[in-house]
């Protein structure tokens, strides 16, 4: 049997963050029934393309996954089971702190959730503020405690760095704030200002202070025993996300939703970026494993396998000595290598 | 069928730029009839992709149409189209010699323009019929009366009885074609004569060879005929003549005197053609040539290299065809240790020079990098050797010299009154000596002015437009060559000289450019891996000085399934930019650096 990643898209928000460029709707809760409907169709109209399939991870993400209603929740996940839901070795679901109750969690961990992911993003409440987010820090804490009442052993937060007004002080205290929980796994993004976001033309990336920013919490998580995995992702050993691993290591994905993306039997294609259409539609991008094994497997710390490189790749690689790791058999790239890895990726593809 | 000679009418259309010159060439092509609906697209004439988006014209072109006159009878209409800006002034020259009339449109609210007079001169100078037209009278502002008055005092046309006219609406079009009919004269030429003919363009077509158009002064000329160019002294036996069309051509037996048309004859080699030689018959050459044009002068020049050394000889081939098309660009190899092989080109002017760029770029695919732009210097050495130096490379050394001499034009620059104040500060900072003002009537000043020619060949004219809000125009011509503080600015990445960057400026001007030339620079050249210095240094004394801090951050934070097309594209977008930069040294530059250096005003 192959296996199977499945990615569930929910583009809902209460409010949209100033940042966020990913393709969500603002709205309330219970206005999207007619949407959950058009995602479980498509569901199951794909399943006879997936014989032979069983599905290895669950994600739900957003969006705000945890604003749809654990009604809609249960018919999804019963359109997904005939997936074959047996072999599942992960399923996470991305929750906002200000949207989960205990009764919720405890529907999705009865109903076999067993990784929630939460955005966090800053423990200090003006950074919050700034960035637009519906919760506070000790709202998000509370949340946090409440999911391991419900049962949650493997909790992924979201932090971010580069926050206007971020300094490696305030950076600190949420640090202090996230390792105080004890999460299984941190994801530690840097803020990225992207154009038609409200932050654009409001705020500056400054790739200095980012950069001393990003080094610096990487350190301070690896000490507290926190593998850092992938560029932007830490986890306890045996916790990196088993979904997400699926992307930088090309195996197959299917995803449902509005600009979803799947990789399946050799092919990339996604559903565009419309509310309306986007059960009907496909749109195909091209799938080159080659370019891509380098630029995905250069993302994480497992690297790239020496042997499938040309001589010209590492001659590239051997230039940037300071910034590779060479455990003999692979190569991957150290943290001040990631900071840099476009100008090597794009070397190298 | 040869056509009656009296029932030829041979113009061009003369203007000011954007008085609307194109509309309504657009609108007389379209009154005969030559083009279905379909193929009317906006601007039939302006056919190379680039005069389309920059709304002007750069190419001369010629096209034959009929017109059905109120009289009853046929005309045979060539219209020549010409360009509008002073930097195309050679161009205009050369239409206007295939000629016996002009139209001049004169924009109804705006009025006579620093152009209009110059292509009136130039069509009076050819000894053209004018036919003044008012156009856009559509505009709320017009003022039709206003301007005929102006054409009637500042030219001395008359103009009572000039057609007034929208192209844009399509008004009084029918006026224009009337007047060309009576008041152009048809041209005069004996059938049984010797052939002459004058060639004022011509264009490289892969498949014919060079197409050579021509305007037929006496005999004729048909395919089979041999023919001898007579400055070039090449031969050639003609496969085809006829006329062109707004689209496409149509092939005739023989083009008689008096009409324009093109000739094919299977040549390959751009040297056997030259813009104004002269066609005749083999066997019965005309006893003399035809005076040939003014050859323009260069005024600008700059080193033209492509991104890609390895495309040396197409950018060879490429200006080989330009200038044949183009006589007024020139062209000589030269070399430079950043750049390696590559051209030092003349032009006309900025203008010319960045339309030359674009051509380059767009008809030959090709990546360019241009150094700053130069005029001619002359230099008097101390051994009392005179030194023409058209490039900065060939600056000698300052121990050497005796005096140094730079080009100098007189420039008329005609204002509304409320800028003058605006465009004296600009002149004043360029080192312009003021010669006075005169007022063409209360709404218009003309400003008089020595200008150094190194002081506007760079952002002159912008400089001139942000500062009038578009309303100045300007027209300058080279006055004399006068002695002057010169140096040779340097330019320093990570302690190299870059060769390409040098160039000659005022002594007084070296250290506000110095320090906006790092400036510039820094901000073009993206981060490295390591820290660059950026300097700028005169002999080896360095005036100016910035950095370009080394890269910290170049990352895709999120990559998830979502991500991956997207950002596999932007990777390969970024790889396809280093590409195209210039490794200087240990440097990558890209090529906006490279012209981001000249224009230092913005």
């Amino acid at each position: 049997m192959n296996k199977l990643g499945i990615y569930v898209h929910f583009p809902f928000c209460r409010s949209k963050c100033g940042y966020c460029d990913f393709y969500s709707k603002s709205c309330t809760d219970g206005f999207f029934t007619d949407y959950t409907r058009s995602l479980i169709r498509s569901i199951v109209a794909f399943k006879p393309n997936a014989e032979g399939y069983t599905v290895d991870t669950v994600y739900f993400g957003g969006g705000t996954p945890s604003l749809m209603s654990m009604g809609e929740f249960s018919a999804i996940r019963r359109a997904i089971r005939p997936y074959g839901l047996d072999g599942l070795s992960e399923f996470t679901f991305e929750a906002n702190p200000g949207t989960v109750s205990f009764e919720k969690l405890r529907h999705l961990r009865f109903w076999g959730v067993d990784r929630l992911s939460f955005g966090l993003q800053s423990g200090v409440d003006s950074e919050l503020a700034t960035l637009g987010r519906i919760h506070t820090s000790s709202e998000a804490a509370d949340a946090f405690g409440l999911a391991r009442r419900a049962g949650f052993e493997n909790i992924s937060l979201d932090l971010i760095y580069g926050i206007p007004g971020q300094t490696k002080e305030s950076l600190d205290r949420s640090i202090d704030l996230a390792l105080s929980l004890s999460p299984e796994h941190i994801s530690f993004y840097g803020l990225k200002i992207e154009p038609g976001t409200p932050f654009f033309g409001r705020y500056t990336e400054d790739d200095d202070l980012q950069a001393e920013l990003y080094l610096h919490g990487a350190e301070r998580l690896k000490a507290a025993g926190y593998e850092h995995y992938e560029v932007s992702n830490f986890a306890r050993p045996g916790f990196r996300s088993k979904h997400n691993m699926r992307y930088w290591t090309l195996e197959e994905y299917i995803g449902f939703g509005p600009s979803a993306h799947s990789l399946f039997k050799g092919r990339r294609f996604y559903h565009p970026n419309d509310l309306e259409s986007f059960s009907s539609e496909i749109e195909e991008g091209p799938f080159e494993p080659e370019k891509e094994y380098i630029m995905l497997g250069l993302r994480t710390s497992d690297g790239v396998k020496k042997e499938l490189l040309t001589d010209a790749q590492k001659a590239v690689l051997k230039k940037y000595s300071p910034y590779v790791i060479d455990s003999g058999e692979s190569i991957s790239l150290n943290a001040e290598g990631w900071l840099i890895s476009n100008r090597i990726i794009s070397e190298l593809i | 069928m040869p056509h009656d000679i009296k029932k030829i009418r041979n113009f061009s259309i003369i203007a000011h730029i954007d008085h609307g010159k194109s509309t309504l060439s657009d609108r007389i092509i379209d009154a005969c009839g030559a083009v279905s609906a379909r193929d009317m697209t906006d601007q039939v004439l302006d056919n190379m992709e680039l005069e389309k988006e920059r709304g002007i014209t750069i190419k001369a072109r010629a096209v034959t149409m009929t017109y059905k006159a109120d009289d009853g009878e046929s005309y045979l209409f060539n219209l020549i189209d010409t360009p509008g800006h002073v930097d195309f002034n050679y161009e205009v020259s050369r239409s206007l010699r295939a000629c016996e009339g002009a139209v001049l449109v004169v924009d109804a609210s705006q009025g006579v323009e620093a152009q209009t007079l110059a292509n009136t001169y130039l069509a009076i100078d050819s000894d053209l019929e004018i036919v003044p037209v008012i156009n856009k009278i559509d505009l709320p502002a017009a003022d039709p009366e206003r301007v005929k008055k102006e054409i009637e005092d500042i030219i001395g046309l008359p103009a009572d009885d000039a057609p007034c006219i929208s192209a844009k609406q399509n008004i009084n079009i029918h006026d224009v074609m009337e007047k060309v009919v009576r008041d152009v004269p048809p041209p005069s030429g004996d059938p049984d004569a010797p052939l002459r003919a004058l060639i004022f363009d011509c264009q490289y077509d892969a498949y014919r060879g060079i197409i050579v158009y021509i305007r037929i002064l006496d005999g004729s000329v048909g395919a089979g005929d041999s023919i001898l160019m007579m400055n070039r002294d090449s031969r050639y036996e003609v496969v085809e003549v006829g006329h062109m069309l707004p689209i496409g051509v149509s092939p005739c037996e023989r083009l008689m005197p008096g009409e324009v048309g093109y000739i094919t004859a299977s040549i390959k080699a751009l040297r056997d053609v030259e813009v104004g030689d002269t066609v005749t018959s083999l066997e019965h050459p005309c006893s003399e040539p035809l005076p040939g044009y003014r050859k323009a002068q260069p005024m600008v020049f700059s080193g033209v290299y492509t991104a890609d050394g390895s495309k040396y000889p197409d950018l060879r081939d490429a200006l080989e065809k330009l200038q044949l098309n183009d006589a007024s660009l020139t062209f000589e190899p030269e070399s430079s240790i950043a750049l390696g092989y590559g051209f030092r080109c003349g032009f006309l002017g900025l203008l010319h020079m960045e339309i030359i760029q674009e051509r380059l770029e767009r008809e030959f695919d090709l990546d360019l990098i241009t150094t700053a732009p130069s005029v001619v210097y002359k230099i008097l050495l101390t051994n009392g050797e005179e030194r023409t130096i058209d490039n900065p490379l060939n600056y000698p050394d300052p121990s050497i010299i005796d005096t140094a001499f730079e080009p100098f034009v007189k420039a008329s620059i005609i204002t509304p009154p409320e800028y003058v104040g605006n465009i004296m500060d600009l002149c004043t900072e360029r080192r312009g000596i003021y010669n006075g003002m005169d007022y063409l009537d209360p709404t218009r000043a003309e400003m008089h002015y020595e200008l150094p020619l190194n002081e506007i060949i760079y952002d002159f004219f912008d400089a001139l437009k942000s500062r009038t809000r578009g309303y100045a125009s300007l027209d300058y011509e080279i006055c004399d060559y006068r002695p002057s503080k010169l140096v040779k600015l340097d330019v320093l990445l990570n302690g190299d000289t870059v060769d390409a960057l040098s160039f000659i400026v005022h002594a007084d001007k070296a250290y506000p450019r110095a320090r906006r030339i790092a400036e510039k620079l820094k901000d073009n050249i993206p981060r490295q891996m390591f820290e660059i210095p950026v300097q700028a240094a005169i002999g080896g004394k360095i005036i100016a000085r910035e950095t370009v801090k080394a890269l910290r951050k170049d990352v895709l934070a999120k990559c998830y399934g979502g991500d991956i097309t997207r950002k596999k594209k932007l990777l390969e977008k970024q790889k396809e930019g280093k590409k195209r930069m210039r490794g200087l040294g240990t440097v990558d530059v890209p090529q906006e650096a490279f012209m981001a250096v000249l224009k230092l005003d913005e």
